[in-house]
């Protein structure tokens, strides 16, 4: 049980705290409600090489790092496609420093040509890094494109190509600050070793007086339903052939959000899930193999990627991976291997409530989807579950017409 | 008004609060670690062995023994393993490092007794059943090839050779021929001769009473895994002399959007005297987000994502390491950079602003480094393996507050001269 209190401020702000006494830190996590979905479609990457600018001085703090470091405090920030997330730990006694630079970064930045040219080069290099010099790196960057062709999920948080980022300017900082970093578009979670009236006081005293900048999120274009299957193949310096399937799936709030993580869970949780145990271990179609969900707030993709073992060709990789599905679309699982991947994800969330940041990062996404209660009241809903559930909704999922296909070819 | 000008007042940073727990000595003489925490159900369990893969001539069996495991006993096949461990909710982690194998659950308490008859079953009578190894084979040729394609997997396979010659088994990389080469009954001679309660220590984190350590009594703590074979200790490591090669050598790979980069040396392991002070040498040149070497080539120069250094410790040698990818165009410039940072260490002394922060810094990373009992039982098995005891963190923590800045000034002209230094580029 996770006990939590919130608060919102007058000008907007969303405020939590979490008291750990186990503790001898205390954590500030930050999550503003902008990601690259929030893009223009023209300028991509632009929300993840804003979070690094954040890093690059504001108002009236010249350098954001070194404060935190003297009081012997850490800190970190990630942009996904629907949130950009900003979190520092620090001895419980000096977390007033968190507050003061927090709060200085969201009352204004210092906008410089500088730390902008410098940030784009970083940013360039990273794209480099991650997704274009590593094999494999890029699929998932095509796979995106092939399964979405409205929505802003159709690129991927790093951008869709360099020159986006090349191109970012000084005009474009200042309007993405004002129109996303404001206090009525922030969530604001303190956890760890401080009390409930400290955090109030903190707060107030620092992020107060910051102006509410009545942000209004636009709403964002609907997916429409995928009718046709999207096939796409592409040839690559890689040493063995990969197959990446995307069907389109619920929303994080939607009912079925659960069932569709424990239908992954099926397929790929552990050693005896169904693909490894057919694919990897009896047959040898793949060397690996693996499902996931996207877990998106707007409706994501169920993925399963795997690298297909020698002299396999993808027809056959491919039946083989829509044969282990019709084993649970077809069929209804037995109540044991539901269980078992109801035990399993019991314990990670039981492994979840023993960090102090982790709890503060899932507090602050929870209140973001605006389903706070679920911090303590998701593990009910993974318990009803029931293998009906299964079936039906992996029916909804699984149909050809609704699949992306990227076959990742070798060069021979 | 707030005044948002002038940083708030800050306390000093408080100890961390750490001693290695009561020892728990099971039936058959395996020590168990205790760390207790408050928790609901989460539960660790960390079944460590002298088994690292420095202890086989060939660097991947010791990695094969401890990864086949859970592949099949006398009674159960590795399918009926591995749906009896997942059904109790449990997840195994196997890793081997170069020092120590280990196999790591992680569990709900109220399910650690039948997660341990079976796990009790694989540490007696794990078999190796030959179809098992070849996939296990198969996967792995096929990853190496993947490997093959990074610059930074071959800069540090390359890196750790030339540090370590000769066959040294720190420096051994893993590539077809040790794959290759391996038989079953390879995997259990090694098997029957390391994982033995002697050779075997626990610890239990989380959730934990002495109701869990009965109920690992009754489980590991009552066969004596009698495999009719006794420990062989290692002797491999300490006979053979730690030779580098030093020099710069570049090597060509087909990825040049990027060129990776190793720079540093061979150092000593946790017990040698200059050890922690060159924790804060390389702290300060690489070790954070504002150290020298992060302002220098990412902050100003924007050649990299990220560059670092870093003091690595094993059990019998250590050393020391700046990596990083940086734009093709600018990797020897980037290397130029490094060494006008290190003669700068070499030639002048940190101001005092600088060192206060470095050394905040670290102290705050400490409480960090043992915060929450999952924390804590990492420290404490860095402990158990470099075979030192509990003081040793307290020693570093001094080290940090009283080190100065002529003591770093002089381990720079000490351990980071040119002429000491490999370089490795690929690209």
């Amino acid at each position: 049980m996770i006990h939590f209190t919130k608060k919102i401020l007058p000008n907007g702000l969303t405020l939590i705290h979490h008291f750990d006494e186990d503790t001898t830190l205390a954590v500030i996590n930050i999550l503003y409600k902008v990601g690259a979905r929030n893009e223009n479609p023209n300028k991509t990457g632009f929300a993840h090489l804003f979070e690094h600018l954040m890093f690059g001085g504001s108002k009236n703090i010249p350098s954001y790092d070194a404060p935190l470091q003297i009081v012997g405090g850490e800190n970190n920030a990630f942009t996904n496609n629907d949130i950009t997330n900003y979190y520092l730990t620090v001895p419980a006694n000096n977390i007033e420093t968190g507050f003061w630079l927090e709060s200085d970064r969201m009352l204004e930045l210092d906008f410089n040509e500088n730390s902008l040219d410098v940030q784009k080069k970083v940013v360039c290099e990273e794209f480099k890094q991650r997704y274009l010099t590593q094999p494999y790196g890029d699929a998932f960057l095509k796979l995106r494109k092939l399964a979405y062709t409205t929505h802003p999920y159709r690129w991927p948080t790093i951008g869709m190509e360099l020159s986006h980022i090349e191109q970012a300017n000084l005009k474009d900082v200042k309007e993405f600050f004002y129109k996303f970093y404001a206090p009525d578009n922030a969530i604001m979670v303190v956890a760890g070793n401080i009390t409930l009236e400290k955090t109030i006081d903190l707060t107030e005293k620092y992020f107060g007086d910051i102006p509410n900048r009545d942000v209004h999120h636009i709403s964002l274009p609907t997916e429409p339903p995928q009718i046709e299957a999207r096939k796409l193949t592409v040839k690559s310096d890689v040493p063995m052939k990969a197959i990446y399937k995307a069907w389109h799936m619920c929303s994080r709030i939607h009912p079925d959000y659960q069932t569709t993580d424990l239908i992954s869970d099926i397929l790929s949780g552990g050693q005896s899930g169904r693909l490894f145990q057919t694919l990897v271990k009896e047959k040898q179609i793949f060397v690996d193999l693996n499902a996931y969900i996207t877990g998106d707030v707007d409706p994501g993709l169920f993925v399963i990627e795997g690298k297909l073992n020698q002299n396999i060709t993808f027809e056959i990789a491919e039946k083989e991976i829509n044969d282990i599905l019709k084993t649970i679309t077809e069929l209804l699982i037995e109540e044991k291997e539901l269980e078992k991947v109801k035990n399993k994800a019991l314990t990670l969330m039981a492994f979840a409530e023993t960090n102090t940041l982790n709890k503060a990062m899932s507090l602050a996404f929870a209140e973001m989807i605006g389903k706070i209660e679920w911090i303590n009241e998701e593990v009910e809903l993974y318990n009803k579950v029931k293998v009906e559930d299964i079936k039906r909704v992996s029916n909804a999922i699984f149909k050809e017409n609704n699949c992306s296909t990227l076959f990742y070819d070798t060069i021979e | 008004m707030i005044n948002r000008i002038i940083q708030p007042p800050f306390g000093e940073i408080a100890d961390f609060n750490f001693s290695v727990p009561n020892i728990f000595v099971l039936s058959n003489g395996i020590k168990v670690y205790p760390i207790n925490g408050n928790y609901n159900e989460a539960l660790k369990l960390e079944i460590c062995f002298e088994a690292g893969s420095k202890f086989s001539l060939n660097p991947i069996l010791a990695i094969a023994v401890n990864s086949l495991l859970t592949e099949g006993t006398k009674t159960k096949n590795s399918i009926q393993i591995s749906n009896e461990l997942d059904f109790l909710g449990s997840f195994i982690e196997k890793e081997c490092s170069l020092d120590q194998a280990k196999l790591t659950i992680y569990s709900q308490e109220k399910n650690l007794k039948k997660i341990l008859s079976v796990v009790n079953e694989i540490l007696d009578q794990a078999i190796y059943p030959k179809n098992e190894i070849e996939i296990f084979k198969n996967i792995k040729l096929q990853k190496l090839q993947i490997n093959k394609e990074k610059n930074a997997w071959i800069a540090n396979q390359e890196f750790k050779k030339k540090l370590y010659k000769n066959d040294h088994p720190y420096g051994k990389s893993i590539n077809e021929d040790a794959i290759n080469s391996f038989s079953s009954s390879d995997l259990i001679d090694f098997y029957n001769s390391f994982y033995n309660p002697e050779n075997c220590y626990l610890i239990v984190s989380g959730k934990v009473n002495e109701q869990t350590l009965n109920v690992i009594n009754e489980s590991l703590g009552q066969k004596n895994w009698n495999k009719n074979s006794s420990p062989i200790k290692n002797t491999i490591t300490k006979n053979i002399p730690i030779v580098s090669e030093k020099g710069s050598f570049k090597f060509d790979n087909s990825n040049k959007a990027q060129a990776s980069i190793k720079y540093g040396r061979v150092l000593f392991n946790r017990t040698h005297p200059d050890f922690f002070g060159m924790q804060v040498l390389s702290t300060l040149l690489g070790g954070y987000f504002g150290s020298r070497l992060m302002k220098n080539i990412r902050e100003e120069k924007g050649y990299t994502y990220g560059i670092g250094s870093s003091v690595v410790s094993n059990k019998d040698s250590g050393y020391f390491v700046i990596s990083t990818e940086v734009k093709n165009e600018v990797k020897e410039l980037t290397i130029q950079e490094i060494e006008k940072e290190i003669v700068t260490l070499q030639n002048v002394l940190v101001n005092t602003e600088e060192l206060d922060l470095v050394k905040n810094y670290m102290l705050g990373s400490f409480l960090r480094m043992f915060d929450g009992v999952f924390s804590k039982s990492e420290r404490l098995n860095t402990l158990i393996i470099n075979d030192i005891d509990e003081s040793h963190y307290l020693k570093y923590i001094e080290k940090i507050k009283n080190i100065s800045a002529i003591e770093l000034q002089n381990l720079a002209n000490k351990y980071l001269n040119k002429h000491d230094i490999t370089e490795i580029i690929v690209c």
